[in-house]
Protein backbone atom coordinates (compact mmCIF):
# COMPACT_ATOMS: atom_id res chain seq x y z
CA UNK A 1 0.00 0.00 0.00
CA UNK A 2 1.39 3.52 -0.83
CA UNK A 3 0.19 6.95 -0.15
CA UNK A 4 1.25 9.66 -2.23
CA UNK A 5 3.37 12.64 -1.00
CA UNK A 6 2.54 15.81 -0.32
CA UNK A 7 4.34 19.01 -0.13
CA UNK A 8 7.12 18.35 2.35
CA UNK A 9 5.37 14.81 2.86
CA UNK A 10 7.12 11.66 2.96
CA UNK A 11 5.71 9.17 1.05
CA UNK A 12 3.93 6.06 3.22
CA UNK A 13 4.46 2.82 2.57
CA UNK A 14 2.76 -0.45 4.30
CA UNK A 15 5.28 -3.46 4.09
CA UNK A 16 3.69 -6.68 5.16
CA UNK A 17 6.19 -9.47 6.71
CA UNK A 18 8.67 -9.31 9.67
CA UNK A 19 11.54 -6.92 10.22
CA UNK A 20 14.27 -8.53 8.05
CA UNK A 21 11.43 -8.88 5.31
CA UNK A 22 11.18 -5.13 5.85
CA UNK A 23 15.08 -4.61 5.70
CA UNK A 24 15.27 -6.26 2.64
CA UNK A 25 12.08 -4.30 0.84
CA UNK A 26 14.22 -0.94 1.63
CA UNK A 27 17.07 -2.59 0.32
CA UNK A 28 15.69 -3.81 -3.04
CA UNK A 29 13.83 -0.05 -3.50
CA UNK A 30 18.23 1.16 -3.07
CA UNK A 31 17.48 3.16 0.10
CA UNK A 32 20.55 1.40 2.00
CA UNK A 33 24.36 1.48 1.66
CA UNK A 34 24.57 -2.25 2.06
CA UNK A 35 24.19 -2.51 5.53
CA UNK A 36 21.02 -3.05 7.19
CA UNK A 37 19.26 -0.54 8.39
CA UNK A 38 16.34 0.11 10.81
CA UNK A 39 13.14 0.53 8.92
CA UNK A 40 11.76 3.89 9.54
CA UNK A 41 8.42 3.22 10.88
CA UNK A 42 6.00 6.61 11.80
CA UNK A 43 6.36 5.83 15.76
CA UNK A 44 10.32 5.69 15.07
CA UNK A 45 10.27 8.52 12.57
CA UNK A 46 8.17 10.50 15.39
CA UNK A 47 10.77 10.30 18.43
CA UNK A 48 13.65 11.45 15.65
CA UNK A 49 11.12 14.81 15.53
CA UNK A 50 10.41 15.04 19.20
CA UNK A 51 14.20 16.18 18.95
CA UNK A 52 14.06 19.38 16.91
CA UNK A 53 11.71 22.25 16.65
CA UNK A 54 11.38 22.53 12.89
CA UNK A 55 8.10 21.40 11.83
CA UNK A 56 8.67 18.04 9.88
CA UNK A 57 7.76 19.35 6.26
CA UNK A 58 9.82 22.30 6.29
CA UNK A 59 12.05 22.31 3.68
CA UNK A 60 16.04 22.65 4.28
CA UNK A 61 17.12 22.47 0.46
CA UNK A 62 17.77 20.66 -2.38
CA UNK A 63 20.01 17.87 -2.60
CA UNK A 64 22.57 17.64 -5.35
CA UNK A 65 22.90 15.91 -7.89
CA UNK A 66 19.95 14.88 -8.37
CA UNK A 67 18.12 17.44 -6.20
CA UNK A 68 15.90 16.00 -3.84
CA UNK A 69 13.72 17.60 -1.58
CA UNK A 70 15.22 17.65 1.72
CA UNK A 71 12.29 18.05 4.28
CA UNK A 72 12.86 17.83 8.20
CA UNK A 73 11.05 14.57 8.26
CA UNK A 74 13.02 12.84 4.91
CA UNK A 75 16.32 13.27 7.41
CA UNK A 76 14.72 11.80 10.08
CA UNK A 77 13.68 8.82 8.18
CA UNK A 78 17.23 8.58 7.04
CA UNK A 79 18.62 9.07 10.51
CA UNK A 80 16.06 6.31 11.60
CA UNK A 81 17.71 3.99 9.26
CA UNK A 82 21.11 4.48 10.04
CA UNK A 83 20.49 3.66 13.40
CA UNK A 84 20.72 7.22 15.18
CA UNK A 85 19.08 7.60 18.97
CA UNK A 86 16.47 10.24 18.61
CA UNK A 87 18.68 13.06 20.67
CA UNK A 88 21.44 12.75 18.39
CA UNK A 89 18.81 14.33 15.43
CA UNK A 90 20.27 17.90 16.46
CA UNK A 91 23.60 16.99 14.80
CA UNK A 92 22.26 15.13 11.99
CA UNK A 93 20.18 17.96 11.19
CA UNK A 94 23.21 20.87 11.50
CA UNK A 95 25.22 18.15 9.46
CA UNK A 96 22.71 18.34 6.29
CA UNK A 97 22.12 22.05 6.37
CA UNK A 98 26.21 22.24 6.43
CA UNK A 99 26.87 20.62 3.17
CA UNK A 100 23.39 22.06 1.59
CA UNK A 101 25.33 25.60 1.92
CA UNK A 102 26.27 26.06 -1.98
CA UNK A 103 29.76 26.31 -0.58
CA UNK A 104 30.59 23.01 0.20
CA UNK A 105 29.34 21.83 -3.24
CA UNK A 106 27.43 18.56 -1.96
CA UNK A 107 27.11 17.28 -5.55
CA UNK A 108 30.48 17.56 -6.15
CA UNK A 109 31.48 15.77 -3.22
CA UNK A 110 29.27 12.61 -3.67
CA UNK A 111 30.01 12.17 -7.44
CA UNK A 112 33.65 13.16 -7.91
CA UNK A 113 36.11 10.60 -9.23
CA UNK A 114 38.43 11.44 -6.58
CA UNK A 115 35.99 9.76 -4.27
CA UNK A 116 35.12 12.12 -1.39
CA UNK A 117 32.92 11.55 2.12
CA UNK A 118 31.75 13.97 4.32
CA UNK A 119 33.75 14.48 7.73
CA UNK A 120 31.52 15.59 10.48
CA UNK A 121 34.16 17.09 13.40
CA UNK A 122 31.49 18.08 16.44
CA UNK A 123 32.70 20.51 18.99
CA UNK A 124 30.55 22.01 22.02
CA UNK A 125 28.83 20.63 25.25
CA UNK A 126 26.68 18.69 22.99
CA UNK A 127 29.29 16.17 21.73
CA UNK A 128 30.23 15.48 25.81
CA UNK A 129 26.24 15.09 26.38
CA UNK A 130 26.16 12.73 23.40
CA UNK A 131 29.07 10.80 24.29
CA UNK A 132 30.46 11.60 20.64
CA UNK A 133 34.07 9.88 20.81
CA UNK A 134 37.38 12.45 20.05
CA UNK A 135 39.19 9.64 21.61
CA UNK A 136 40.85 6.51 21.64
CA UNK A 137 39.83 4.59 17.91
CA UNK A 138 37.17 7.88 17.36
CA UNK A 139 37.46 7.19 13.50
CA UNK A 140 36.52 3.73 13.67
CA UNK A 141 35.98 1.99 17.11
CA UNK A 142 32.31 0.95 16.59
CA UNK A 143 31.10 3.88 19.20
CA UNK A 144 27.58 4.58 18.26
CA UNK A 145 27.22 8.04 17.88
CA UNK A 146 30.05 8.64 15.59
CA UNK A 147 29.00 5.79 13.60
CA UNK A 148 25.20 6.48 13.28
CA UNK A 149 25.45 9.95 12.76
CA UNK A 150 28.02 9.88 10.27
CA UNK A 151 26.05 7.07 8.06
CA UNK A 152 23.06 9.32 8.63
CA UNK A 153 24.53 12.28 6.95
CA UNK A 154 25.78 9.81 3.77
CA UNK A 155 22.29 8.17 3.81
CA UNK A 156 20.86 11.43 3.17
CA UNK A 157 22.79 12.58 0.56
CA UNK A 158 22.63 8.92 -1.03
CA UNK A 159 18.68 8.94 -0.90
CA UNK A 160 18.04 12.49 -1.21
CA UNK A 161 20.46 13.59 -3.61
CA UNK A 162 20.66 10.30 -5.72
CA UNK A 163 24.56 9.30 -6.17
CA UNK A 164 24.34 5.73 -6.01
CA UNK A 165 27.00 3.16 -7.76
CA UNK A 166 25.15 2.41 -10.48
CA UNK A 167 24.77 6.17 -11.92
CA UNK A 168 25.48 9.25 -10.42
CA UNK A 169 28.11 7.91 -8.07
CA UNK A 170 31.48 7.88 -9.93
CA UNK A 171 34.47 7.57 -7.12
CA UNK A 172 37.29 5.86 -8.89
CA UNK A 173 37.96 4.06 -6.05
CA UNK A 174 35.97 5.42 -3.12
CA UNK A 175 37.04 4.66 0.79
CA UNK A 176 34.67 3.02 3.26
CA UNK A 177 34.04 6.91 4.61
CA UNK A 178 30.87 6.40 1.87
CA UNK A 179 29.21 4.37 3.58
CA UNK A 180 29.20 5.51 7.13
CA UNK A 181 30.69 8.93 6.71
CA UNK A 182 33.00 10.01 9.77
CA UNK A 183 31.96 11.48 12.44
CA UNK A 184 34.16 12.31 15.63
CA UNK A 185 34.64 15.29 18.23
CA UNK A 186 36.91 17.44 18.77
CA UNK A 187 39.09 16.71 22.17
CA UNK A 188 38.70 20.02 24.04
CA UNK A 189 39.69 18.73 26.79
CA UNK A 190 42.88 17.52 26.29
CA UNK A 191 43.82 19.86 23.44
CA UNK A 192 46.47 23.34 24.31
CA UNK A 193 44.33 25.22 21.83
CA UNK A 194 41.04 26.90 21.67
CA UNK A 195 38.58 24.88 20.00
CA UNK A 196 37.59 24.82 16.65
CA UNK A 197 34.16 26.25 16.29
CA UNK A 198 35.88 29.50 18.83
CA UNK A 199 38.49 29.66 16.10
CA UNK A 200 36.23 30.11 13.44
CA UNK A 201 34.24 32.37 15.91
CA UNK A 202 31.03 30.35 17.91
CA UNK A 203 30.86 31.27 21.21
CA UNK A 204 32.72 28.55 23.65
CA UNK A 205 29.13 27.28 25.14
CA UNK A 206 27.87 26.90 20.90
CA UNK A 207 27.76 23.21 19.62
CA UNK A 208 28.31 23.44 16.28
CA UNK A 209 28.76 20.93 13.50
CA UNK A 210 32.08 21.20 11.29
CA UNK A 211 31.79 19.31 7.81
CA UNK A 212 34.84 18.66 5.69
CA UNK A 213 34.53 16.73 2.22
CA UNK A 214 37.43 14.35 2.77
CA UNK A 215 38.98 11.97 0.40
CA UNK A 216 40.24 9.60 2.94
CA UNK A 217 42.57 9.10 6.58
CA UNK A 218 46.11 8.86 5.95
CA UNK A 219 47.95 7.73 9.42
CA UNK A 220 50.88 9.01 10.15
CA UNK A 221 53.21 7.71 12.79
CA UNK A 222 56.03 9.46 14.67
CA UNK A 223 57.02 7.69 18.31
CA UNK A 224 60.58 8.83 18.10
CA UNK A 225 60.40 12.62 18.00
CA UNK A 226 60.89 13.75 21.84
CA UNK A 227 59.88 17.46 20.61
CA UNK A 228 56.78 19.26 18.91
CA UNK A 229 59.00 20.39 16.22
CA UNK A 230 60.03 16.57 15.09
CA UNK A 231 56.59 15.68 14.97
CA UNK A 232 55.81 18.34 13.05
CA UNK A 233 58.31 17.64 10.50
CA UNK A 234 57.18 14.39 10.25
CA UNK A 235 53.51 15.58 9.72
CA UNK A 236 54.96 17.72 6.73
CA UNK A 237 56.83 15.14 5.51
CA UNK A 238 54.03 12.97 5.00
CA UNK A 239 51.86 15.42 3.62
CA UNK A 240 54.19 16.44 1.04
CA UNK A 241 54.25 12.81 -0.94
CA UNK A 242 53.25 13.03 -4.35
CA UNK A 243 49.75 11.50 -5.43
CA UNK A 244 48.31 12.34 -2.30
CA UNK A 245 45.55 14.57 -3.27
CA UNK A 246 46.48 17.73 -0.91
CA UNK A 247 47.55 19.88 -3.92
CA UNK A 248 44.60 19.44 -5.65
CA UNK A 249 42.03 19.69 -3.05
CA UNK A 250 43.94 23.42 -2.00
CA UNK A 251 43.44 24.18 -5.38
CA UNK A 252 39.79 24.03 -5.06
CA UNK A 253 39.41 25.31 -1.25
CA UNK A 254 38.91 22.27 0.39
CA UNK A 255 40.37 22.66 3.57
CA UNK A 256 43.04 19.74 4.92
CA UNK A 257 41.94 17.86 8.12
CA UNK A 258 44.93 17.14 10.63
CA UNK A 259 43.97 15.03 13.46
CA UNK A 260 46.42 15.14 16.11
CA UNK A 261 46.65 13.32 19.05
CA UNK A 262 46.62 14.68 22.26
CA UNK A 263 50.40 13.90 23.29
CA UNK A 264 51.78 15.40 19.78
CA UNK A 265 49.27 17.99 19.89
CA UNK A 266 50.29 19.10 23.47
CA UNK A 267 54.28 18.74 22.67
CA UNK A 268 53.06 20.90 19.23
CA UNK A 269 51.48 23.50 21.75
CA UNK A 270 54.05 23.52 24.32
CA UNK A 271 56.50 26.58 23.15
CA UNK A 272 53.76 28.96 22.71
CA UNK A 273 52.50 27.55 19.05
CA UNK A 274 48.88 28.74 18.60
CA UNK A 275 46.52 26.99 16.36
CA UNK A 276 46.38 29.08 13.26
CA UNK A 277 50.23 29.25 13.49
CA UNK A 278 50.38 25.79 12.91
CA UNK A 279 48.16 25.58 9.95
CA UNK A 280 50.11 28.77 9.05
CA UNK A 281 53.33 26.57 9.34
CA UNK A 282 51.89 23.40 7.67
CA UNK A 283 50.55 26.21 4.71
CA UNK A 284 53.88 27.09 4.28
CA UNK A 285 55.95 23.98 4.40
CA UNK A 286 53.60 21.47 2.70
CA UNK A 287 54.97 22.45 -0.80
CA UNK A 288 56.54 20.40 -3.83
CA UNK A 289 59.08 21.74 -6.36
CA UNK A 290 57.06 21.69 -9.35
CA UNK A 291 60.31 19.52 -11.30
CA UNK A 292 58.85 16.89 -9.25
CA UNK A 293 55.09 17.44 -10.61
CA UNK A 294 56.02 17.66 -14.38
CA UNK A 295 54.25 15.26 -16.11
CA UNK A 296 52.64 13.81 -12.51
CA UNK A 297 49.96 13.86 -10.76
CA UNK A 298 47.78 16.78 -10.49
CA UNK A 299 50.06 18.76 -13.32
CA UNK A 300 47.89 18.95 -15.95
CA UNK A 301 45.13 20.68 -13.52
CA UNK A 302 47.44 23.48 -12.72
CA UNK A 303 47.55 23.08 -9.08
CA UNK A 304 49.17 25.95 -8.34
CA UNK A 305 48.33 29.99 -8.01
CA UNK A 306 49.82 30.84 -11.55
CA UNK A 307 50.06 29.40 -14.78
CA UNK A 308 53.60 28.09 -15.29
CA UNK A 309 54.12 28.93 -19.09
CA UNK A 310 57.55 30.45 -18.36
CA UNK A 311 58.76 27.39 -16.75
CA UNK A 312 61.94 25.91 -17.84
CA UNK A 313 61.41 22.53 -18.28
CA UNK A 314 64.52 21.25 -18.76
CA UNK A 315 65.74 22.80 -15.43
CA UNK A 316 62.66 22.37 -14.00
CA UNK A 317 62.46 25.36 -12.11
CA UNK A 318 60.46 28.61 -12.27
CA UNK A 319 61.59 32.05 -13.20
CA UNK A 320 62.43 34.10 -10.53
CA UNK A 321 58.86 35.86 -10.24
CA UNK A 322 56.76 32.65 -9.28
CA UNK A 323 59.27 31.85 -6.69
CA UNK A 324 57.48 33.31 -3.97
CA UNK A 325 56.23 30.17 -2.36
CA UNK A 326 59.49 28.53 -1.93
CA UNK A 327 59.88 29.68 1.97
CA UNK A 328 61.50 27.69 4.08
CA UNK A 329 61.27 26.97 8.23
CA UNK A 330 63.32 30.17 9.03
CA UNK A 331 61.10 32.72 10.50
CA UNK A 332 58.64 30.28 11.27
CA UNK A 333 57.17 30.29 15.03
CA UNK A 334 59.16 27.41 15.87
CA UNK A 335 62.17 29.08 15.42
CA UNK A 336 61.64 32.53 16.05
CA UNK A 337 60.52 30.49 20.03
CA UNK A 338 63.50 28.84 20.21
CA UNK A 339 65.72 31.34 19.25
CA UNK A 340 64.14 34.23 22.22
CA UNK B 1 32.29 16.29 -16.21
CA UNK B 2 29.88 18.03 -13.50
CA UNK B 3 30.49 21.29 -14.38
CA UNK B 4 31.05 20.64 -18.34
CA UNK B 5 26.99 20.09 -18.07
CA UNK B 6 26.48 22.77 -15.50
CA UNK B 7 28.30 25.10 -18.30
CA UNK B 8 25.91 23.53 -20.86
CA UNK B 9 22.38 24.02 -19.50
CA UNK B 10 23.24 27.77 -18.44
CA UNK B 11 24.70 28.49 -22.28
CA UNK B 12 21.57 26.47 -23.35
CA UNK B 13 19.66 28.22 -21.49
CA UNK B 14 21.00 31.61 -22.11
CA UNK B 15 19.67 30.72 -26.17
CA UNK B 16 23.11 29.07 -27.53
CA UNK B 17 22.92 25.91 -28.95
CA UNK B 18 26.00 23.13 -27.00
CA UNK B 19 26.69 19.75 -27.65
CA UNK B 20 28.13 18.09 -24.79
CA UNK B 21 30.97 15.30 -25.24
CA UNK B 22 30.99 12.60 -22.59
CA UNK B 23 32.70 9.69 -22.27
CA UNK B 24 31.00 6.32 -21.90
CA UNK B 25 31.81 6.13 -18.25
CA UNK B 26 30.00 9.22 -17.94
CA UNK B 27 27.10 8.69 -19.68
CA UNK B 28 24.47 7.37 -17.29
CA UNK B 29 25.23 10.06 -14.98
CA UNK B 30 25.41 13.08 -17.71
CA UNK B 31 21.62 11.55 -18.54
CA UNK B 32 20.82 11.59 -15.06
CA UNK B 33 22.33 14.89 -13.92
CA UNK B 34 21.10 16.99 -16.99
CA UNK B 35 17.31 15.68 -16.38
CA UNK B 36 18.14 17.35 -13.20
CA UNK B 37 19.45 20.43 -14.47
CA UNK B 38 16.13 20.21 -16.04
CA UNK B 39 17.19 20.07 -19.62
CA UNK B 40 16.48 16.45 -20.31
CA UNK B 41 17.02 16.39 -23.94
CA UNK B 42 20.98 18.03 -23.82
CA UNK B 43 22.57 17.42 -26.70
CA UNK B 44 25.02 14.62 -26.46
CA UNK B 45 28.06 13.22 -27.96
CA UNK B 46 29.05 10.15 -26.69
CA UNK B 47 33.03 9.18 -26.95
CA UNK B 48 35.19 6.35 -25.97
CA UNK B 49 36.61 5.85 -22.33
CA UNK B 50 39.04 7.10 -20.79
CA UNK B 51 40.32 9.98 -21.81
CA UNK B 52 43.04 10.95 -18.76
CA UNK B 53 45.68 8.27 -20.01
CA UNK B 54 45.67 8.54 -23.79
CA UNK B 55 48.19 10.72 -25.60
CA UNK B 56 47.87 13.62 -26.67
CA UNK B 57 47.65 12.45 -30.52
CA UNK B 58 45.12 9.50 -29.51
CA UNK B 59 42.53 12.20 -28.31
CA UNK B 60 43.43 14.23 -31.53
CA UNK B 61 42.36 11.31 -33.34
CA UNK B 62 39.07 10.67 -31.18
CA UNK B 63 37.99 14.40 -31.28
CA UNK B 64 38.18 14.44 -35.30
CA UNK B 65 36.63 11.12 -35.27
CA UNK B 66 33.60 13.02 -33.41
CA UNK B 67 34.03 15.90 -35.30
CA UNK B 68 30.89 14.88 -37.43
CA UNK B 69 28.61 14.26 -34.87
CA UNK B 70 29.46 17.10 -33.48
CA UNK B 71 28.81 18.98 -35.69
CA UNK B 72 25.46 16.78 -36.53
CA UNK B 73 24.12 17.14 -33.02
CA UNK B 74 24.81 21.22 -33.15
CA UNK B 75 22.76 21.54 -37.43
CA UNK B 76 19.87 19.47 -35.74
CA UNK B 77 19.09 22.27 -33.33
Amino acid sequence: MMSAPTAGRAARRTISGDFVEAVRYLEREGWTDGLPVIPPTEPLVAEMLSHTKRAPDEVLGQMEPLRGTVTIEKVAANAVMAGCLPEYFPVVLASVRAVLQPEFHVGSTACTTGGSAPVIIVNGPIARRLGISGGTACFGGNIKPNATIGRALRLVMRNLGGAKPDGMEKSTQAWPGKIVGCCFAENEARSPWEPLHVARGYAPGASTATVVAVRGIYPVTEGTQTTGQGVVETVVAAMRYLGTPIFHQMRNRIPVVVALCPEHAQEIGRPGLGRRQLCELLYAKVRLPVRELIGRVYYGTRAWRRPPQRMDASLGRLPRRHRGDRRELSGSPFESKRDS
Amino acid sequence: MTWGLHDSVEIEQHGRPTVTVVTLAFEVAAVARAAALGLPDQPRVTVAHPLASRRRDEVAQMATAAAASVAAALLKQ
